[in-house]
């Protein structure tokens, strides 16, 4: 993780300020690459809607076949958990990544204000 | 991921045999304890058929749908944060990018004109093995490389042969005078 102390930048010489602004770009690129792709959501919406049916079929078939069907309930119950599970995770992410976010931009103000005052 | 799918699926078993332990615990302490009577005689059909369990599964059902349909506008909003978070950090990183590029050209000027002072500033004989330093064609006048008196007794004997030349009246014309014999004669006649 990138940490910049942005009160003694202007403490540090050219070469540490280059290699600052260096190592903040790769963190971006990381941190950008952990950012949750489409198809991870839309694979979880699917296995949402199936665990519903699962657990509807169960509920509802479950007076014809003696309460056999309610095995499809605990199928369908224990997706849904799962996915609600994973998604817990990827709203942890996302959260962790947007104060990520800030932190950078704050390290890039910093970097970009002390390379003007340094007459480019 | 693995390991996670492991303790999801312990945890599954283990919900599952705790009902089954409990529901067991139950039956047996109804048998001994309070009914007196064979919990046998629960009939799961009947359940299933009485008013309560339609009342209930419809309850049920609905719950279970309306957590779907829940989840499908969060699962959108999601979406649309997690691009909106890409776009910003692809920003972000072209800034970056465009900030450490600018950086490193300025670096390589800086070095390059660094570079260039300290070879001005080396000895004349570094400086001649530099192939840069080192004129491509010099003139064969400067070679003795005399100075501005000697530019300037070479300029007045070039006008005194033009002159001479031109008070000769049998003589050639002004165009033919050979100024670069009368620049090479300089040294010599020194």
């Amino acid at each position: 993780m990138f940490k910049v102390a942005t009160a003694n930048l202007s403490a540090i010489s050219d070469a540490e300020l280059d290699i600052r602004l260096q190592a903040l770009s790769v963190d971006l690129a990381i941190a950008g690459e952990r950012i949750e792709p489409g198809p991870a959501a839309r694979k979880r919406l699917r296995q949402v809607f199936r665990g519903v049916v699962l657990t509807v079929a169960g509920i509802l078939f479950a007076a014809q076949t003696g309460g056999l069907t309610l095995l499809l309930c605990v199928a369908g119950v224990a997706g849904m958990i799962d996915v609600l599970e994973e998604d817990a995770a990827a709203v942890k992410l996302q959260f962790r990544l947007s104060s990520d976010l800030e932190r950078y931009n704050g390290a890039y103000e910093s970097i970009a204000i002390e390379k003007a005052n340094r007459a480019w | 991921m693995p390991e996670e799918s492991g303790r999801r699926s312990v945890s599954l078993i283990a919900w599952l045999s705790a009902d089954v332990v409990s529901f067991a615990l139950g039956a047996v302490v109804t048998h001994f304890a309070l009914l007196r009577e064979p919990i046998s005689q629960v009939s799961v059909q009947a359940f299933f058929a009485s008013p309560f369990w339609s009342t209930a599964s419809v309850g049920l059902v609905c719950f279970v749908l309306g957590l779907g349909f829940a989840y499908v506008p969060f699962s959108w909003y999601r979406s649309d944060a997690n691009r909106d978070l890409e776009i910003k950090y692809r920003t972000l990183r072209e800034k970056t990018d465009a900030l450490r590029e600018r950086a490193d050209a300025l670096r390589e000027r800086t070095d390059s004109r660094r570079d260039r002072a300290e070879a001005f500033r080396a000895p004349p004989s570094a400086r001649a093995v530099a192939p840069q330093e080192s004129p491509p064609d010099e003139p064969p006048y400067s070679e003795g490389g005399d100075g501005p008196q000697d530019i300037a007794a070479v300029i007045s004997e070039m006008s005194a042969a033009i002159k001479a030349n031109l008070r000769e009246p049998g003589s050639k014309g002004p165009m033919d005078v050979d100024l670069k014999q009368a620049l090479r004669q300089k040294p010599s006649s020194e």
